[in-house]
């Protein structure tokens, strides 16, 4: 068979039946000349050159890591999360950045990141209506099965609680009653726990977890605001203030073994409480886990994310990438909630 | 140069009872254990394994070395007495210095974690003294024991040196067999605790415990 023998092709390729594309639409009559015109303009700028840089492999800031850092494996635990989850918004004065991501231990032996966050924002009963945030941060303990769902059950309850105190919480008069205040809330989602772990027919101990939260107040006429910090068990939180990070519950003694007992709920244990009267504009307020506070301890981790984090809130992917920074042997899963005074 | 690390020992009976079979079973289950670990990253990233032999004196084989660098190990070789003392005293000392070494280096350690593995009843030579130092709760690296008994081994020590479990091998395995599955557990044990000790922490515990080996019986360790 010849070249020439074979069908002349003119013309594009019609496409196959099941893709014929859609009639135009017609076409809508030209405005007629003779209108007078109103001039109108946009008022939206442009947004700030963003470098166009790519952000490549995230940073090795410790050791040499030999595992990699890849999911692998979908977990087929009951309820596992995604692996990671990423959020950030604006509330009334306040940005926030939040990411919980699933550690390389977890993703190398296919099970469920264990970590959770969550941000609540609701009014202030009591006063004008002022939008206040709640931020929470949970670490289930890895050795117990359901430690996913106790993390995220202790951030949603938490976040369903808080309306009844969040008004007493924030009332400089009632300082004397914080401490009392923080147990009575704690104490009541640790009883919903309870109630959870028996629909799950399971132990309250298999949902075990520790809780920090941060209520943040509106912003005060002095352009400080009220935040109310409250924890059990041993994930951080860190004031980060002339570039570096303070803690701001009491630290571990360094001579310590590492892998200390932790509080963990639906046990209420002692519950941590700080309070800051009046953090100025520019301060940042982290919570996390110890998945991000442990390699916090190696100094270049702590100036890196200082130095990303000190000039204000990343985009949502940068600060993705920053969360992802690679350091041998922190194999456990990391979740960060940073949240700016503008 | 900040890190978690969970030292591990390894400590081995190579008394002169230990001849022949069970120590060629040990001898065998080295490099196994040495390929397991050294190749799992979610363990070599964070795990130092060490290696000691004891009879009638102790003797550190293996440093605490990062696995997957290691390309050698010394063979245990069965001779002389059973010396418990010595082998805790070594112990002690070494998981002192490691320790010491690891923090000055910046690490954040973890309790470290011992294998205990004998089949002979110890010299009667107040060896419970050289077991309080090592297990003296105001003593901040005092390791997690636990301990492995063959043969002639006397229930009744095995249980008094574990300090987390302790288990017995039962007869239904050659000593051969039951060793290997002690390699096993070993390499199940380590890979979990390399796993979990950042998080497992209600328990305070650094080392996820096999709650049973197979040719083994698990006794309770006994309350210090």
């Amino acid at each position: 068979m010849t070249q020439s023998s074979r069908p002349e092709t003119t013309g594009p390729v019609p496409p196959p039946a099941e893709l014929r594309p859609l009639p135009p639409k017609p076409v809508p009559a030209p405005v007629a000349e003779s209108r007078p015109v109103i001039t109108v303009r946009a008022s939206v700028a442009p947004p700030p050159a963003a470098r166009a840089e790519p952000l490549g492999e995230p940073l090795v800031l410790v050791g040499s890591p030999r595992l990699r850092s890849v999911p692998r494996a979908f977990p087929s635990a009951p309820g596992a999360p995604p692996d990671t989850v990423i959020d950030g918004g604006e509330i009334g004065g306040l940005t926030v950045r939040a990411a919980s991501l699933r550690g390389d231990d977890h993703r190398h032996l296919c099970e469920p990141r264990q970590d959770s966050f969550a941000l609540h924002r609701f009014p202030l009963t009591g006063r004008t209506g002022e939008p206040v945030l709640l931020a929470c941060v949970a670490d289930g303990v890895g050795s117990q099965p359901l430690s996913h769902l106790g993390s995220a059950a202790a951030c949603r309850f938490l976040g369903e609680e808080i309306g009844r105190y969040a008004d007493r919480l924030l009332d400089p008069a009632g300082e004397g009653d914080l401490n009392a205040l923080c147990r009575e809330l704690v104490t009541v989602v640790a009883a919903r726990m309870e109630r959870e772990a028996a629909v799950h027919e399971a132990a309250p101990k298999a949902l075990s977890t520790t809780l920090v939260a941060g209520l943040f107040g509106p912003a005060q006429a002095n352009g400080g605001r009220r935040v109310v910090l409250f924890a059990v068990g041993d994930s951080p939180a860190y004031l980060l203030r002339d570039g570096d990070f303070e803690p701001t519950f009491r630290a571990a003694g360094t001579d310590e073994m590492a892998g200390a007992p932790t509080f963990a709920l639906p046990r209420v244990g002692d519950v941590e409480v700080m309070i800051y009267e009046c953090v100025r504009p520019g301060g940042m307020i982290l919570l996390c886990t110890d998945g991000l506070g442990n390699p916090m301890h190696a100094a270049p981790v702590r100036s890196q994310l200082a130095q990303w984090w000190r000039t204000g809130p990343p985009g949502l992917p940068a600060f993705f990438w920053q969360l992802s920074f690679r350091a041998q042997s922190f194999g456990d899963d990391r979740t960060a909630v940073c949240v700016w005074v503008d | 140069m900040s890190q978690q690390i969970l030292p591990f020992y390894l400590v081995c009976d190579e008394s002169g009872s230990m001849s022949g079979e069970p120590i060629e079973a040990i001898n065998k289950a080295l490099p196994e254990l040495h390929s397991e670990i050294g190749s799992n990253p979610v363990v070599t990233d964070k795990t130092r394994f060490c290696l000691i032999g004891f009879s009638s004196r102790a003797e550190i084989l293996l440093p605490l070395s990062d696995l997957s660098t290691v390309t050698e190990i010394p063979a245990l070789q069965a001779s002389g007495g059973t010396d418990y003392a010595k082998a805790f005293d070594v112990l002690r000392e070494t998981i002192n210095d490691d320790v010491n070494t690891l923090k000055a280096q910046g690490h954040q350690v973890f309790r470290p974690a011992v294998f205990f593995l004998s089949d002979g009843l110890p010299a009667n030579n107040g060896w419970e003294g050289a077991y309080r130092a090592l297990t003296d709760p105001g003593w901040r690296p005092r390791p997690n024991i636990l301990a492995f008994g063959f043969g002639q081994a006397d229930q009744q020590t095995i249980q008094q040196v574990a300090t987390t479990k302790a288990f017995m091998a039962n007869g239904q395995l050659g000593p051969a067999q039951a060793l290997q599955e002690f390699a096993k557990s070993l390499i199940r044990s380590i890979v979990n605790s390399g796993t979990q000790s950042a998080s497992d922490q209600t328990e305070g515990a650094t080392l996820v415990m096999p709650a049973e080996v197979p040719g083994f019986t698990t006794i309770t360790a006994e309350a210090l």
